[in-house]
């Protein structure tokens, strides 16, 4: 393995999000960095970086994966699930992979996690439809009793929901029951975002804040210990996760705002959907492959672990899409998309034979922290 | 040191010892544990005597103190005082007490800082030992490179003209310790060879600063990393690097040596623990057996790699009926156990693969196979950890046409 300034992304840069791909979390260590997306006519395909460790990447169709490399049954059933999937977006791609958990195929503890995953989502869906109701009920009546008080009652709120739902739809122009569909719709694609109180709990918020604290950990690392090869590695990586940081907390804010305000959220669901989902969808796509980095550094037992899985970090640091620099609000560098790093193996023993093995078994455990 | 033994218990020591040198491995360690475990081992201390030699087999977590954390990089090279020769590659074990004398007054606190950071650690906690051994090292090489003749010498029973040249070497040692405890970690996941650069410079320093200390520190390096071998004989080619051959020669002798004496090639314990451990010997063993290798060196590494090749199937047996085949029967199998034991015997086929004869393993998995791939009792495992288990044991294509075969038609993935 060796490191070099410059990186792949001379030869390969992605105009869009889209075109970079979803990072999926296969448990087959040569699939590690791989990204699906979707290329119209030619389906759905796998991009990953060269495995022979050269400059640039392969594209290689879903259905040929196997052909390539050896998945495992957990890998080779999550092909066959990603190809069925209709739309390709961080979401799903993360919904396919937890199914295939819950399924039991990345075994005991990331089935639990899976439980346990879905139960948090479904909660965390709960609370921003309360939020939304309670907001739109202020809205509505303002000179009502407030309705984003902790101590609200749900009776009480689902009663003057109804209310403030009926009222507002004869000004809407459209039905009491369409208001409300839209806005468990939206309770559900706003979930991971957080609205309300409980914003701080929602799964993009938490994310933010684990690659933020490895970011932490990692400067924090460096200052107590003299790793050359490693520092070098750890200065990339923490350089590309404070562009991406900067970017998703904004877009998180962005997408948060619009739940403090649910007329004016309703009023463009039903002008502009695609503008509602783009807006909401991005701090996902800036945060996608980042859940992954994060986990490899925390999944090492103790500190010499945790630097020896920077080499693998670096491998997967996700660049940044030209399209990145019209979703951010403040300018990015040209130069800030791409990882200061280049990270290539020219062999692959470590991540063959016995060692597959155990990075199979670590990769698993892994899933079983993501959230 | 010791505290005298009470009158009369010099008998019972004599009787345990002598129960002790025909203890089992896990009695062995039992027994370590145990006087580890003491606040104060006094005359106890001396029933680990005549373990030593299976102690450096079996290597089981020791619990950390100041002395075993100083010493610890140079743990290869002590040998008991009978076996010193001054002109071999080590050093005697009576040099602990008075270096660690020495150490401690070197330290503003005494060491009370490293005794903190240590406490309640054993040798198995990486990480505790580099985050207070890089200080300790340091500190300690410093100390020893300026210091003179203490006053209890004697009782190490080595000649005063001993003293000099020997804290030399350890204060060239334990000056290239930290960096070496480094390279272990990143290479440890495999990754990353062994710096070169690194090696040479450290190499090169010790040449110029103790040129007796570089066999003990081809030693360190082929100790803790086996596959730094093969750059070493590469180093070594350099004509600049004078001595380095002969060092990294003398140092497989001595270790090719020990593992011949040695009862196992690689003790045997935990499955994980065991695969790890023959990893590292087959790396060792395949680097020192270099194009350029005499026919006697080759010899030994062959009959070296025959025994390893023995052991593992000894082990892989043990783990396959006693761990894996009685569990898989029972009624409510505990799968996070099977997985794991499956894990390990798969990872230990694969290592010992490289030194011997694959049928041998396969032959053995086959009954594994066959009870996974029929249908269990009501009850019994469920088809998913069936399907994983068979991947572990098998390979993803036989799991996933168990998976087919058996399958939810109706599950849209089949």
């Amino acid at each position: 393995m060796h490191t070099t300034g410059s990186t792949t992304r001379d030869l390969y840069h992605p105009a869009t999000f889209q075109e970079r791909g979803i990072a999926v979390a296969f448990t087959t260590p040569m699939l590690a960095g791989a990204r699906v997306r979707d290329n119209g006519r030619r389906g759905k395909e796998l991009v990953m970086h060269n495995p022979s460790g050269g400059r640039g990447v392969y594209v290689i169709p879903l259905r040929g994966v196997g052909d390539h490399f050896r998945p495992t049954v957990h890998d080779t059933l999550l092909l066959r699930r990603l190809e069925t999937l209709v739309t390709l977006s961080p979401a799903t791609v993360r919904q396919a992979v937890w199914s295939i958990a819950l399924d039991g195929f990345a075994g005991p503890a990331a089935r639990a996690a899976a439980e346990a995953v879905a139960e948090a989502d479904h909660s965390q869906a709960m609370m921003t439809e309360f939020h939304l109701l309670a907001a739109l009920v202020e809205q509505v009546e303002p000179s009502g009793e407030p309705m984003t008080d902790a101590g609200v009652q749900v009776v009480d709120l689902r009663r003057r929901g109804r209310g403030a739902l009926t009222r507002f739809s004869r000004s809407f122009g459209r039905s009491g029951y369409d208001l409300g569909k839209a806005l468990s719709d939206l309770a559900v694609l706003l979930a991971p975002v957080g609205a309300g109180p409980t914003a701080s709990r929602a799964r993009l918020a938490l994310l933010l804040e684990r690659v933020r604290q490895t970011r932490d950990d990692i400067l924090d690392t460096f200052t107590r210990i003299d790793s050359n090869a490693g520092g070098t590695l750890g200065k990339a990586i923490v350089a590309s996760a404070d562009t991406m940081l900067s970017c998703a907390s904004t877009t998180l804010a962005t997408a948060r705002a619009l739940a403090a305000d649910p007329i004016t959220l309703l009023v463009r669901w039903f002008a502009n959907r695609p503008e509602v989902l783009a807006t909401v969808g991005r701090p996902e796509w800036f945060l996608d492959g980042w859940e992954q980095i994060s986990l490899l550094w925390r999944a090492g037992a103790d500190r010499h672990a945790r630097l020896a899985a920077l080499f693998e970090m670096a491998q997967i640091i996700p660049l940044l899409p030209r399209e990145a620099m019209q979703w951010s609000p403040m300018p990015l560098a040209p130069a800030s998309l791409t990882p200061n790093i280049h990270v290539a193996s020219h062999k692959d023993d470590w991540r063959t034979g016995s060692s597959a093995l155990l990075l199979i078994d670590r990769n698993e455990r892994m899933r079983a922290m993501s959230l | 040191m010791a505290a005298p033994a009470p009158p009369g218990s010099e008998d019972v020591l004599r009787t345990l010892r002598r129960q002790i040198i025909e203890a089992d491995d896990e009695q062995v360690r039992r027994v370590v544990a145990t006087v580890d475990a003491l606040a104060s081992r006094g005359s106890i201390d001396r029933l680990l005597g005549p373990l030593r030699p299976r102690l450096e087999d079996l290597r089981p977590p020791r619990r950390l103190h100041f002395a075993r954390l100083l010493f610890l990089p140079l743990d290869p090279l002590i040998v008991a005082p009978s076996r010193w020769r001054r002109d071999d590659p080590t050093l005697p074990r009576a040099l602990i007490p008075p270096v660690t004398r020495l150490v401690e007054a070197g330290l503003p606190d005494g060491g009370a800082a490293v005794r903190q950071t240590i406490r309640g650690h054993t040798t198995a906690d990486t990480e505790a030992i580099s985050s207070a051994g890089a200080g300790l090292w340091q500190a300690a090489s410093d100390t020893l490179a300026k210091a003179t003749l203490p006053p209890r010498w004697a009782d190490t029973g080595l000649a005063a003209r001993h003293f000099a040249p020997l804290m030399h070497q350890i204060a060239t040692l334990l000056a290239q310790a930290p960096a070496i405890d480094r390279m272990v970690f990143e290479t440890a996941n495999g990754l990353l060879p062994p710096d070169r650069f690194a090696i040479e410079a450290m190499a090169r320093t010790v040449t110029m600063t103790c040129p007796d200390a570089l066999p003990m520190l081809t030693i360190m390096l082929l100790r803790r990393l086996p596959q730094s071998a093969g750059l070493l004989y590469k180093l070594a080619s350099n004509r600049s690097m004078i001595g380095l051959k002969a060092a990294a020669e003398g140092a497989a002798d001595l270790l090719l040596h020990r593992l011949e004496a040695s009862r196992s090639v690689v003790a045997h314990q935990d499955l994980p623990v065991f695969s790890a451990a023959v990893r590292q010997m087959a790396a060792f063993l395949a680097e020192i057996d270099h194009a350029a290798t005499s026919r006697s060196r080759r010899e030994q590494v062959r009959e070296l790699r025959q025994r390893l090749d023995q052991d593992c199937q000894t082990v892989f047996t043990s783990g396959l009926t006693r761990d894996f085949l009685p569990p898989l029967q029972a009624p409510a199998a505990p799968v996070e156990r099977l997985e794991e034991v499956a894990r390990s015997l798969r990872v230990l086929e694969a290592e010992a693969r490289t030194l011997g004869n694959a049928a041998v393993y396969q032959d053995q998995l086959t009954e594994a196979v066959a009870a996974l791939e029929t249908p269990p009792p009501h009850g019994g495992l469920a088809l998913h950890d069936r399907v994983r288990l068979l991947e572990l044991l098998a390979g993803p294509e036989r799991a996933l046409a168990l998976l087919e075969r058996e399958g939810d038609p109706l599950t849209p993935e089949l």
